[in-house]
C-alpha cells in the first residue's frame, strides 16, 4: 500500500511538472514537484530509494521530454543526495529543514540548467531578472510545495513502518 | 563477539547510479540520433506520451469549451481563425507574386517553392522550465524522419529536428536561445539572422534580429519575415514573424525584436518536411 501511494506521488509529480504545469502557462515560474518529493523521501529514508528513484526517473524523462540524458536526471540526483545529508539527523515532524533542502535543491537545478545553456551557445537577456523572476521563486516555491507534501503526507511520513516497509531495497 | 558494520549497501548503490548516470550522459551527449538504449526506452514512452497528450488535449478542450460558452466569445475566436488564415493567405500570395517575378526574371529556373514531402506528427512532450524550448513529436526514422529536417505548423516555422529515434523525435523551436534562423525582411528582401533569446523579464516567445547591413535598416514595426533559405536547413519562404520593434543605435548589435508567428504554447499537430522546397 506505501509502495503504491509512493508510485502514484511520483506519478502525479511527473504530470505536474511535465503536463499540467506547461499546458497552464506555469512554465516560467512553477514548483518542482519531482524535487520537492524526492527532497521529502530523501530526509525521511536517506539514500535509498530516493537515488535509484531519482536516476531511473530522471533518465526516462530525460528520454521523453528533454533535449540531453542528464538535464533531469543529474538535478534530481542531487536532490536525492542532498536530503539524505539530514536523515536521521531531526525530529521526523520537523518541516523546515526539508522545505529549505528542497529549495537549495531546486536553486541548484536552476543554475545547473542555466549553465547547460551558456555552454550550449543560448543568448539571455537581463541575469538578474532571470535570477529574481525565475530562479528565486521557483526555488522557493518549491520548498513551498515541499513543506506542503510534509503536512499533507504527515502522518503517513512519521509512521515507523514506512522504512521497514521499504528496507526490502536496502 | 561481532561488531555492527555500517551498512555499506545505500553507498554502493548511489555511486552504481552515479556511475550509471554518467555512463549515460557522456554516451547521449552530442548524439543526433538515439543510441540503442534510448530508442528502445523512448519507443516505449512514446505511446503513453501520445496517449497522455491526447487525454491532456482532450480534457482542455472541454474545459475551454466550458468556459467559452457566449457568443461574443465563439465569434471572437471564430473571426480570429479567419483573420488568421486571410494574413497567411496574404503572405503566401505575396511570397507567390514576388517569386513568380524572380522566375521570370531567371529563365530557366522553372520548380516553384513548396513542401513537396512531409510527415505530420502530433506533439507528445512538451518542454519544461524555461532554459530550453525541445519538443517530443510522435514520428520517427520509421516514417522517414531525419536530424535537420524543417518543422512547420499552419502559421509559420516551428523549428528543426535535432534527434531521431525510430517512433519519435525531438523538435528545437525557433524560439529557443541556441538556435539561429537565416531569414530574410519580406519587403525589402535585406538577409539577416533571427536569433531566439531567453528572457525572464518579459515575453519568452520574443527573438531578436541581427546583422542586417547598416546601410540597409529601413525596417518598420510590422515587417514580414520569411526564412531566407540560406544555410541549407529551413526552405526559402516559410513566414517566421513579424517585427515588433526596431533598435535604432548603433551601439545594439540587436537591429530589431521580432513576434514570432507559431503560437508555441498551443501546437498540437505539426508538419517535418522530409523533401521539396527550394532547399529541401
Amino acid at each position: 500500500m506505501r509502495k503504491l501511494l509512493l508510485a502514484l506521488c511520483l506519478l502525479a509529480a511527473v504530470l505536474l511538472d511535465y503536463l499540467i504545469f506547461p499546458r497552464l502557462g506555469l512554465s516560467r515560474v512553477a514548483p518542482d514537484a519531482l524535487i520537492a518529493l524526492l527532497v521529502s523521501l530523501s530526509v525521511l529514508t536517506g539514500l535509498l530509494p530516493a537515488v535509484p528513484i531519482a536516476v531511473v526517473l530522471g533518465v526516462l524523462l530525460d528520454i521523453g521530454f528533454n533535449r540531453f540524458i542528464g538535464m533531469s536526471a543529474i538535478p534530481l540526483f542531487i536532490s536525492a543526495l542532498t536530503g539524505s545529508v539530514f536523515y536521521g539527523r531531526f525530529y521526523a515532524d520537523n518541516i523546515v529543514i526539508p522545505a529549505v533542502t528542497a529549495a537549495v535543491a531546486a536553486f541548484l537545478k536552476e543554475l545547473f540548467l542555466f549553465a547547460v545553456l551558456l555552454l550550449s551557445g543560448g543568448k539571455t537577456s537581463g541575469y538578474f531578472a532571470l535570477f529574481a523572476l525565475h530562479m528565486l521563486p521557483a526555488s522557493l516555491l518549491t520548498g513551498a510545495l515541499c513543506a506542503l507534501i510534509r503536512l499533507l503526507f504527515k502522518n503517513y511520513l512519521l509512521r515507523s513502518s514506512f522504512r521497514l516497509d521499504i528496507d526490502y531495497l536496502r | 563477539m561481532r561488531r555492527n558494520a555500517p551498512n555499506k549497501k545505500p553507498l554502493i548503490i548511489t555511486a552504481a547510479a552515479a556511475a550509471l548516470l554518467l555512463v549515460l550522459v557522456i554516451v547521449g551527449a552530442g548524439a543526433s540520433h538515439a543510441n540503442f538504449f534510448e530508442n528502445t526506452l523512448g519507443s516505449v514512452l512514446a505511446p503513453v506520451q501520445r496517449t497522455a497528450a491526447s487525454v491532456f488535449d482532450a480534457v482542455g478542450g472541454f474545459l475551454r469549451n466550458l468556459f467559452n460558452t457566449t457568443d461574443a466569445d465563439i465569434e471572437n475566436a471564430k473571426l480570429k481563425n479567419e483573420l488568421a488564415l486571410k494574413n497567411r493567405s496574404l503572405v503566401e500570395m505575396e511570397e507567390l507574386r514576388r517569386e513568380n517575378e524572380r522566375l521570370r526574371k531567371l529563365l530557366g529556373f522553372a520548380q516553384s517553392a513548396g513542401i513537396e514531402n512531409g510527415v505530420t506528427a502530433r506533439v507528445i512532450g512538451r518542454p519544461s522550465g524555461v532554459y530550453f524550448r525541445t519538443f517530443t513529436l510522435g514520428a520517427g526514422s520509421s516514417s522517414g524522419v531525419d536530424v535537420n529536417m524543417p518543422v512547420v505548423c499552419a502559421d509559420g516555422l516551428v523549428g528543426v529536428v535535432i534527434e531521431v529515434g525510430s517512433s519519435w523525435c525531438k523538435v528545437t523551436a525557433v524560439v529557443d536561445s541556441t538556435v539561429a534562423v537565416p531569414v530574410m525582411v519580406e519587403r525589402t528582401r535585406d538577409t539577416c539572422i533571427a536569433h531566439g533569446v531567453l528572457n525572464a523579464s518579459g515575453d519568452e516567445n520574443r527573438m531578436e534580429l541581427h546583422y542586417l547591413p547598416a546601410d540597409r535598416r529601413d525596417l518598420v514595426p510590422g515587417d514580414v519575415l520569411i526564412t531566407s533559405g540560406i544555410g541549407g536547413v529551413y526552405p526559402k519562404g516559410i513566414r517566421l514573424g513579424t517585427v515588433t520593434e526596431v533598435m535604432t543605435g548603433d551601439k545594439s548589435s540587436i537591429n530589431a525584436y521580432i513576434a514570432p508567428s507559431v503560437d508555441f504554447a498551443h501546437l498540437e499537430e505539426l508538419l517535418i518536411i522530409t523533401g521539396g522546397g527550394e532547399n529541401g
